[in-house]
């Protein structure tokens, strides 16, 4: 592995999440959020050679809600959870990148960079996977089973947040 | 925003709009922003258990010289996906080579080496705790910590080489020495004549004195020569210091200079000498001999600071009792202009004064070049400090003004023709 490696898996995660959401949009007959969504992109790409300070987090949200946008149009939802979960890795390297810039041992880089990109595709790629899956499966869910499964997706997130705020 | 909230305020509103809508492709879309999150969660590091220790090429440096630092931890907890590691610089150290942080992978007994050269200004230099953050692998969830490794660092100043200053107190040691003591006994300078005693060597015979009385034989005299008591004085009050340009050293780091350069000198004549700062507070060494004495005097020096003390604004509580009477006294200061009749005291008290006094005008006037009304400033501050200086001279204190842009040892053997002479005491005077 190289420095060059991370950079690599970075541009191939921005073209694949600019490729497949602009593709969602311009098969839905979307050509002008098509062309937004590659121009977005490219000022992504470009920002892993100028370093814009929060432009990655920036592009993050905005893929993640084009992606959402896009369930109401309707698009084909493969393709945005696949640009999604692309935009995520892209935003993990782009940081990860920014993190180890003045690592100077190649050593411990070459180690650091290895279990990171195996880790973050691992992640991405089994949370893909379930995603797709997810999308597959079909239940009818009564009132009441609804409302208490969101009454159940509510306490569970707030108890999340709670583990998150004393982990830190 | 922290990058962590990024992510989950994201899931989270896609599962809120998700469950209001009642749409699980929304939901689904979720799912690798969860599994994400959830595992920077699951793997985050509990807590951080290192030992690090910290080994350097030397403890006592002089000032702008290399050191060489380095630190190996050791990880005796759970394994770390990423760890970060830095020894942060006390002030008034410099990074030369290497780097003082590491990011590394750390496993259960594994070992991380820091290795870097630092180069530190005069003074006590203590490192501050280390700053550990270890982190899950996707830096989500990096936990701060603070690991303690005594490191201090004590950086004398640089001792400028300067020829032996001959001094001629009023009173001298037993010992015998470079300083002439004014009294008769072995030497080489001719002192006087007296009736021959039996034993007296008979090429000391003096036969022209003996030629002229056929009666008695006479003995010549030398002035012996001993060692004497040198006590340097440096001034640290923070009135009397004056900075300099942006980034240049102040005045008062000169006085550490010359004060280092005269005690190694004296010490190397053989003297005994003592050393006072005065200022912030009083730090002193007693009077003492040889090498171990410089190294306790660049030790001092190392530590000296200005600072604002209201009791010792003036030299009125110098601490004379530090110094033996009639002793010589050296006082490395920029001078006030309230200081001219504590010193004339010192001076009635009986001791010989020699005062390097590093020009503050011509300091300061170097710094503030170009700007306006500089030169009428500078005349004017110039006419108040010659009129102390005349004050000094006219009691009998020699005053040495130097002014820093030039060597130390010019100045000092310019304006005592290299012998530093002995001043009647004031209290002889009329």
């Amino acid at each position: 592995m190289t420095r060059s490696r991370t950079a690599k898996v970075l541009v191939a995660s921005i073209v694949l999440s600019t490729v497949t959401l602009s593709t969602a949009y311009a098969s839905a007959g979307y050509y002008t959020v098509a062309a937004v969504a590659i121009i977005s992109g490219l000022v992504w790409l470009l920002d892993h050679k100028q370093r814009w300070d929060h432009l990655a987090s920036i592009m993050l949200a905005l893929f993640t809600l084009s992606s959402a946008f896009g369930y109401w149009l309707p698009l084909y939802m493969p393709l945005l959870v696949l640009s999604l979960t692309a935009a995520l890795v892209a935003w993990d390297l782009d940081h990860f990148s920014r993190r180890m810039q003045h690592t100077v041992n190649p050593e411990q880089f070459e180690r650091i960079e290895k279990q990171h990109i195996q880790s973050v595709l691992l992640v991405c790629g089994t949370g893909l996977l379930i995603a797709e899956g997810t999308l597959l499966v079909r239940i009818q869910l009564n009132f009441w089973v609804a409302l208490f499964a969101a009454l159940l997706v509510l306490i569970g997130l707030t108890r999340t947040l709670a583990l998150i705020h004393r982990g830190t | 925003m922290q990058r962590r909230w990024l992510v989950v305020w994201l899931a989270v509103l896609l599962i809120l709009v998700g469950v209001t809508t009642r749409s699980g492709a929304l939901i689904s879309l979720s799912l690798p922003i969860l599994i994400y999150l959830g595992a920077g969660l699951f793997l985050s590091p509990g807590r951080v258990d290192l030992d690090i220790q910290r080994y350097q090429n030397a403890d006592i440096v002089t000032s702008g010289a290399p050191v060489q630092i380095k630190l190996v931890g050791t990880n005796q907890g759970q394994p770390l996906h990423e760890i970060y590691i830095e020894d942060q610089l006390p002030s008034g150290t410099k990074p030369k080579s290497g780097r003082n942080s590491v990011r590394a992978v750390l496993d259960t007994g594994e070992q991380i080496d820091i290795d870097y050269v630092i180069t530190c200004q005069r003074g006590i230099h203590k490192f501050k705790p280390l700053k550990v953050i270890a982190g899950d692998p996707f830096w989500l969830f990096p936990q701060r910590s603070t690991v303690n490794v005594y490191g201090q660092l004590l950086a004398t100043p640089v001792i400028k080489s300067i020829k032996s200053i001959p001094i001629q107190p009023q009173q001298t040691r037993p010992y015998p020495g470079p300083v002439r003591s004014r009294k008769g006994g072995s030497g080489t300078d001719f002192f006087g004549i007296r009736e021959y005693q039996t034993g007296d060597p008979m090429r000391w015979v003096n036969w022209q004195a003996a030629a002229r009385n056929s009666e008695e034989l006479y003995t010549n005299l030398f002035e012996r020569e001993n060692i004497a008591d040198a006590g340097i004085i440096v001034d640290a009050r923070q009135q009397t210091d004056v900075r300099g340009a942006n980034g240049a050293e102040p005045l008062f780091e000169h006085s550490i200079s010359v004060a280092a350069a005269l005690s190694d000198a004296f010490l190397k004549d053989g003297n005994r000498v003592s050393l006072l700062v005065y200022g912030f507070g009083m730090d002193r060494v007693f009077p003492g001999y040889g090498k171990a004495q410089r190294e306790r005097i660049l030790r001092c020096l190392a530590g000296a600071r200005t600072g604002h003390n209201y009791p010792l604004e003036s030299l009125n509580y110098l601490p004379t009792r530090l110094f033996p009477a009639r002793s010589q006294l050296v006082i490395v200061s920029p001078l006030s202009r309230h200081d001219a009749p504590q010193l004339i005291r010192l001076q009635a008290a009986g001791y010989d004064i020699l005062i390097v006094s590093p020009n503050p005008v011509a300091f300061q006037a170097q710094a503030m070049a170009g700007e306006r009304n500089i030169q009428e400033a500078v005349r004017i501050a110039n006419v108040e400090r010659n009129f102390l200086l005349r004050k000094l001279y006219r009691a009998g204190i020699q005053v040495i003004d130097w002014k820093v842009d030039q060597p130390p040892e010019l100045a000092l053997h310019r304006a005592t023709n290299g012998h530093v002479r002995a001043a009647q005491p004031a209290r002889w005077r009329r």
